[in-house]
Formats: C-alpha cells, sequence, structure tokens
C-alpha cells in the first residue's frame, strides 16, 4: 500500500493489553496510527502537543479511570475538540450519562466487533 | 479497585467483636484469586502479541506481493521474449531466402556456361575452316609458282593462327567445363545445405515456441497460486482476528476477578464487627455499585448468567 497523506492518529487508552492489541490490529489495518495508554495518567503523557485525530478510552483503569481522563482531556485547549469514543464493559445509562456530561462522542460496549469500531472511528475522526 | 467498605461505615453501627476463625482464609483467597487473574492475563497477552505479530507478518507479506507485481513483470517480460525471438526467427528466415536466391544466381550462371561451350565449339570450327582455307591457299600459291611464294608465305601463317586458334577454342571448352564442373558442385553443396538449414529454422520456430508455451504455462501456475496465497492469507488473517476478538474476555473476566479480590480483602476487618443489617445492605449496595460488567450486575440480582454477545451497537452523543 503506498501512502499518499500522512496517517491520521488515534489514541488507545486501556489497561488491558489484549483491547489494545484487538483495537490496534484494525486501526493500523485501516491505516491509522496508533498510540497507546496503559491508563488515564499514562495516555495524559502521550498528549505532548502533537496532533491527536481521535481518542478512544476505556472506563474502568487503574491510576486514573477514564472519566478522570476525559475530563483532564476535554480541559486541555490543545485537545478540547479532539473527539472521544468510550470503550467499556459498563452498559448501564448512569455511567453513559457521565460520559456523554465529560464530552465524550460514543460509548461503545465491550467486547466490541472491531469493524463496529471503526465505522464509529471513520465518523467521528477530524480531517 | 479497591472498594474501602469499611469508611462507608459509622463507627456506631458496629460493635468490636471477637475475630472470625475463617477471616484469615478470606485475603488468602484473595491472593489465589490475584494470581489466577494475573496468569490469565499473562497468558492472553502473550497469546494477543502473538497473534498480532501473525497478523502483521501475513499483512507485510500481502503487501510486498501486491505491491512488486511480479506477476505483471513476468507477463510483460514473456511478451518481451516473444517478440525478440520471433524476430530472431525472421532474421533466419531472411538468411535462408538470400541463401535461395543466390542458388538461383548459381543455377543461371551454370546455364550461361552451356552458351560458353557453344561459343568454345564455334571457335575450334572457326578454326577448322581457316585451316581448310588456308590449304586451299597454299595450293593455289603452288599452282602459281614463284609469283605465288609470297603468299605461300601468307597460307601458312594463317594456317598456323587456324591451328592456335584450334587450340585456344579447345581450351576454352576445357576451362567451361571445369567451371561447370565447379558450379555444379556449388549449386549441389549449396541446395543440401539449404535443406538443412530449412530443417534447422523449423526446429528452432517450433522449439522456441514450445519454451515459450512452457514459460507461459509456468507463469500462468504462478499467478495462479499467488493468488491462492493470496487469498488463503486473507482469509487466515480473518480468522486470527476473530479470535483476537473472543480473547477479550480476558478484560472482562480481569474485572470481575479483580472485583472479587478486592471485596474479599474488605471483608476481614468489617468480620470482626458485629454488623447491623443495615450496614450489611449498606455493604452490598456498595458491592453492586462497583461492578463493571452486566454479568456482575446480573449475578448479583441471581439471574441467569449469560455470557454477553459482541457489541455492534454504538451510542452516539
Amino acid at each position: 500500500m503506498e501512502i499518499w497523506f500522512v496517517a491520521k492518529k488515534i489514541l488507545i487508552v486501556d489497561d488491558s493489553a489484549s483491547v489494545r492489541q484487538v483495537a490496534g490490529i484494525a486501526l493500523r489495518g485501516a491505516g491509522y496510527e496508533v498510540v497507546e495508554g496503559v491508563n488515564g495518567q499514562d495516555a495524559l503523557a502521550k498528549l505532548d502537543g502533537s496532533k491527536i485525530h481521535l481518542i478512544i478510552s476505556d472506563v474502568n483503569m487503574p491510576v486514573m479511570d477514564g472519566i478522570s481522563f476525559l475530563k483532564a482531556v476535554k480541559a486541555n485547549p490543545a485537545y478540547k475538540f479532539t473527539p472521544v469514543i468510550m470503550l467499556t464493559t459498563e452498559s448501564g445509562e448512569d455511567k453513559k450519562a457521565q460520559g456523554r456530561a465529560a464530552g465524550a462522542r460514543a460509548w461503545i460496549v465491550k467486547p466490541f466487533i472491531p469493524q463496529t469500531m471503526l465505522e464509529a472511528v471513520s465518523k467521528l475522526v477530524l480531517a | 479497585m479497591i472498594l474501602r467498605f469499611s469508611k462507608t461505615h459509622d463507627a456506631s453501627e458496629t460493635v468490636a467483636t471477637t475475630p472470625s476463625p475463617y477471616a484469615p482464609a478470606l485475603p488468602i483467597l484473595a491472593k489465589q484469586v490475584d494470581t489466577a487473574r494475573a496468569q490469565m492475563e499473562e497468558a492472553i497477552v502473550a497469546l494477543s502479541e502473538r497473534f498480532a505479530q501473525i497478523v502483521q507478518r501475513i499483512d507485510s507479506t500481502l503487501t510486498a506481493s501486491q505491491s512488486s507485481k511480479q506477476d505483471g513483470d513476468l507477463a510483460a517480460i514473456l511478451s518481451t521474449g516473444k517478440a525478440d525471438l520471433v524476430a530472431v526467427i525472421g532474421a533466419l528466415k531472411e538468411i535462408h531466402e538470400a541463401r535461395n536466391t543466390l542458388a538461383d544466381e548459381i543455377r543461371g550462371l551454370a546455364e550461361h556456361t552451356e552458351d560458353l561451350k557453344r561459343m568454345a565449339a564455334d571457335v575450334e570450327m572457326i578454326a577448322f575452316q581457316t585451316n581448310m582455307l588456308s590449304l586451299n591457299a597454299a595450293i593455289e600459291a603452288a599452282h602459281a609458282g614463284d609469283a605465288g611464294k609470297g603468299f605461300a608465305v601468307v597460307a601458312h601463317e594463317v594456317r598456323s593462327l587456324s591451328r592456335a586458334s584450334r587450340e585456344t577454342g579447345k581450351r576454352i571448352a576445357e576451362t567451361v567445363n571445369s567451371i561447370t564442373h565447379t558450379l555444379t558442385s556449388i549449386a549441389r553443396t549449396n541446395e543440401s545445405v539449404a535443406v538443412r538449414e530449412t530443417q534447422a529454422v523449423r526446429d528452432s520456430e517450433s522449439r522456441i515456441h514450445e519454451v515459450l508455451d512452457r514459460f507461459t504455462n509456468i507463469s500462468g501456475q504462478l499467478a495462479n497460486s499467488a493468488e491462492e496465497l493470496r487469498a488463503d492469507s486473507a482469509l487466515i488473517q480473518g480468522e486470527i482476528g476473530q479470535s483476537l476478538v473472543h480473547l477479550q474476555f480476558q478484560d472482562r473476566v480481569g474485572q470481575i476477578l479483580g472485583h472479587v479480590s478486592s471485596t474479599l480483602q474488605e471483608l476481614p476487618p468489617l468480620m470482626e464487627r458485629t454488623a447491623t443489617e443495615a450496614c450489611a445492605a449498606q455493604f452490598l449496595e456498595t458491592m453492586a455499585r462497583t461492578y463493571t460488567t452486566s454479568e456482575q450486575h446480573r449475578n448479583h440480582q441471581a439471574a441467569a448468567d449469560v455470557s454477553p454477545a459482541p457489541s455492534q451497537a454504538v451510542t452516539f452523543f
């Protein structure tokens, strides 16, 4: 495959390596560049000012959970408008409401089908 | 995940009591659960990394085989090779044609030698007649006596010339015979070479076509097997992708086990106190609030345990 454009960069935040693998394989296969974070704090350290086109984050993670991470992202002027998809085992409406209030753009419940995630990503990724 | 149940209770609600003799078992159980969780996570991570590597390798192989366009190159080389070899056959045929023209010219030359033979015979005939004429002239010179003496000398010279002419005629005939013989021999040799050459050109042509056909077949087979390989690789990639989806159970199971372990660790200090009903209810309520999967909620409500199906729906906000 010849690349004629700079690949869009996506940050995946999840403490589960297997989930990062599945999402990473699907995203890389679709031509995205992937950066990984193992929890909210680790992911914040990856936000160094460089362009991130979309963030996919778990909710329940050690050190810093996904909702706190989402709030920190939205408070950062450089990433305020970066769309965030929450990818979590949580399916309760109250949790979804928390995510929505914190600024998440979509909610996908695990286990997920990579194609479903890719469709949501292509719909939300910023040009 | 640490639940901190003890913090949610008011000290006035609980009364210190003697520790339960079973309490020490709970942290041990929590450790066992943690070990199981860690081992499972380690194994699944290793497995998924291997799978990811396999997928990547297949992917790069597929990309390489598609971008190199080997089939196209092979077809182009074959086509150029065909054109070159057809040109070679053409050149051989041209040489053959030139040899045929040469043979015709040699045959034409042989025909001219017949004329030369006739001309040589004519020279001999003229020499003979001139000789006869000189004899007659000598006789007439003798009849003339002394007056014919000078004429007799001329007649004698004419006779010598006619003899010389006759010799020349003979030599011409001999030379023409020799040339004819050589030309016939050349023509014969040329014809046999031409026959061998025709056969050689025909053999070369058929061999070249055979080789080209063989190459065409092999390149076709190569293209087919490359296509099959690509299809199989894509299939394997898809299967591995599906397996990776199923490996996501580790994340859910890990979260459930993590919750069980934290809860078990929280229990011993609580068991050292006599809890009120309200306190126990609060414990259960806190436990339910900290669940992260739908299975935990269903189990809590004593509902039937059903493994969750992969999610297809996305909730957009």
